[in-house]
């Protein structure tokens, strides 16, 4: 049984060695191959009265028994940036067999289903969560090409790629998910079928010299504990881009003949106008350029630009901004926010809207 | 197989090695080292006889050789080659230090020897490229004397 393993590994690449009854395996990272049988022996030379002689000491040996240690590593470093409503995102992992023996690796995608804040916000969990083998050793997943869903025979010191597909639900605000892949040490030796999860041989149990027991000497990872027969990694999708909405609204300010108390849009009203630009998110929208034709029959009032943060509305449409003169040059126009007016539209831009603070854009108007 | 007769008994003999009883008895013997937590907090090693080890397991090798016969023993050469997946770390507490070898011919100090690279030049050994070591006895063996070695080692 151990003799057909022996033969893939040697295959691989791994160990050039003949091997026999007692020939330990030469070592990989991984070391020694689980079920080796180590033999000791020693030897004298002599002289009794003249005459040469030797001898030869016993056999002391021991039997390698399986060391299982795994690696299970996230991928690139960064969360897989997609959008509301996609389906088939896919996050990226390696799962490397540490264990001094070929093992199968049962493996678990699953996902947090709370914010934690030292690991990170997630605000949304992913549907249709599946896990995939890279098959076909590419790196990127194929969908129908890769479709197993355990690690199968694995060789010691070998890795493979593991691939997290999940669906991403269509809810706005939705930003972050956090998902993670545990895989767990199970039984190698049958090809084609993933074996039962490893078991630690128990202190209490009885030494059978003849028989590989299993050390657990995998080490701690996100979530999971040392020596388990586990190792675990997490990813994270994150919905990307800005959801920018732009209400306009106009406001008589005063007429000629009423002035402020009650004006009425006859010639010569004073209209304002305000843009108040709001960010939906998740990201934060920058260089913002915001342009808005003045009506037929309008007379756009000089000088009366101004650019900042958004007020209630109506005529408190700026809370703190800046005011802008009419030509596109001078340092009115990087204090913060631009404006312009160019004959016929009015310019303004912003450097960034935060999904925080609405921003807007005031200028006034008199009727025709 | 026709192989020469001479030969099958050539490897009868071979087999069946050691044929003749000499006045030398040696026996070996394999402990691992095992961390045993103890009731103060502290950490004691013990050494035991389990059959068993895993890879990075530290090994200590016992030799044990008595003179059976009735006359001394002299010129008293011990070598013990590593198996192999076992790297020589050092002496074992107690025990003389073994002269070393890299190549089963040129005994020495671990300092003294040389190995070739991967690129064909020569460095400094080190514990991990030692494949056999070996003690000499000074002075005669009395008959009835008895005496142990040992040294510790590591399971790649």
């Amino acid at each position: 049984m151990y003799n057909r393993r022996f033969k893939s590994i040697l295959l691989s690449g791994l160990a050039i060695t003949t091997f026999g009854a007692g020939a330990a395996q030469a070592a990989g990272a991984s070391g020694t191959v689980a079920g080796t049988q180590v033999n000791n022996t020693a030897s004298v030379t002599y002289t009794v009265g003249g005459n040469a002689g030797s001898a030869n000491s016993n056999q002391s040996s021991f039997l390698v028994d399986k060391k299982v240690n795994l690696t299970v590593a996230e991928v690139g470093g960064q969360a897989t940036q997609t959008s509301l409503g996609a389906t088939n995102q896919v996050t990226t992992f390696t799962v490397t067999n540490n264990t001094n023996s070929i093992q199968d690796f049962r493996l678990i995608a699953d996902q947090q289903n709370l914010s934690i804040p030292i690991i990170g916000v997630d605000n949304f969990d992913v549907t249709n969560e599946r896990v995939f083998v890279d098959s076909n050793g590419n790196g990127v997943y194929d969908a129908g090409v890769d479709t197993k869903t355990y690690i199968d025979e694995l060789a010691p010191d070998a890795t493979v790629t593991v691939f997290i597909v999940a669906d991403i639900p269509n809810t706005p605000g939705n930003n972050f998910a956090i998902v993670s892949l545990t895989a767990v040490a199970a039984d190698g030796g049958t090809s084609g079928s993933l074996g039962a999860d490893l078991v630690a041989t128990p202190l209490t149990q009885v030494d059978d010299p003849t028989k590989v027991d299993i050390v657990f000497a995998d080490g701690v990872s996100y979530g999971d504990l040392a020596r388990n027969g586990q190792n675990r990694a997490g990813d994270a999708y994150q919905i990307s881009g800005t959801t920018l909405n732009v209400l306009k609204t106009a406001t008589l300010i005063s007429d000629p003949v009423d002035g402020i108390i009650a004006p009425k849009a006859i010639p010569g009203a004073i209209v304002q106008y305000c843009m108040r630009v709001s960010n939906a998110g998740p990201n934060t929208a920058t260089s913002l350029n915001l342009t808005d034709a003045l009506p037929a029959n309008m007379t756009y009032v000089p000088g009366s630009i101004v650019v900042g943060t958004a007020g209630v509305g109506g005529a408190n449409c700026i809370l703190l901004g800046t005011s802008e003169d009419d030509d596109a040059t001078g340092a009115d126009e990087t204090d913060l926010y631009g404006g312009s007016w160019d004959g016929t539209t009015v310019r303004a831009m912003m450097p960034q809207v935060t999904t925080l603070v609405p921003m807007a854009v005031q200028f006034q108007a008199t009727v025709n | 197989m026709f192989l020469p007769k001479t030969l099958i008994v050539a490897l009868v003999a071979t087999v069946a090695a050691p044929a003749i009883a000499g006045p030398v008895d040696l026996v070996t013997k394999v402990l691992t080292e095992k961390r045993v937590a103890a009731k103060d907090g502290t950490t004691r090693v013990d050494l035991k006889a389990t059959g068993h080890a895993v890879p990075g397991d530290k090994l200590v090798y016992q030799l044990t050789y008595r003179n059976t016969g009735t006359q001394p023993v002299k010129d008293f050469v011990l070598s013990n080659p590593l198996p192999q997946g076992v790297n020589y770390v050092a002496p074992a507490d107690g025990s003389p230090a073994p002269e070393l070898s890299v190549d089963g011919s040129t005994f020495g100090s671990l300092a003294a020897l040389r190995v070739k690279g991967p690129d064909g030049a020569l460095r400094s050994a080190s514990s991990d490229d030692v494949k056999v070591v070996r003690w000499r006895l000074a002075q005669p063996l009395a008959p009835g004397a008895a005496g142990q070695v040992a040294f510790r080692a590591v399971l790649r």
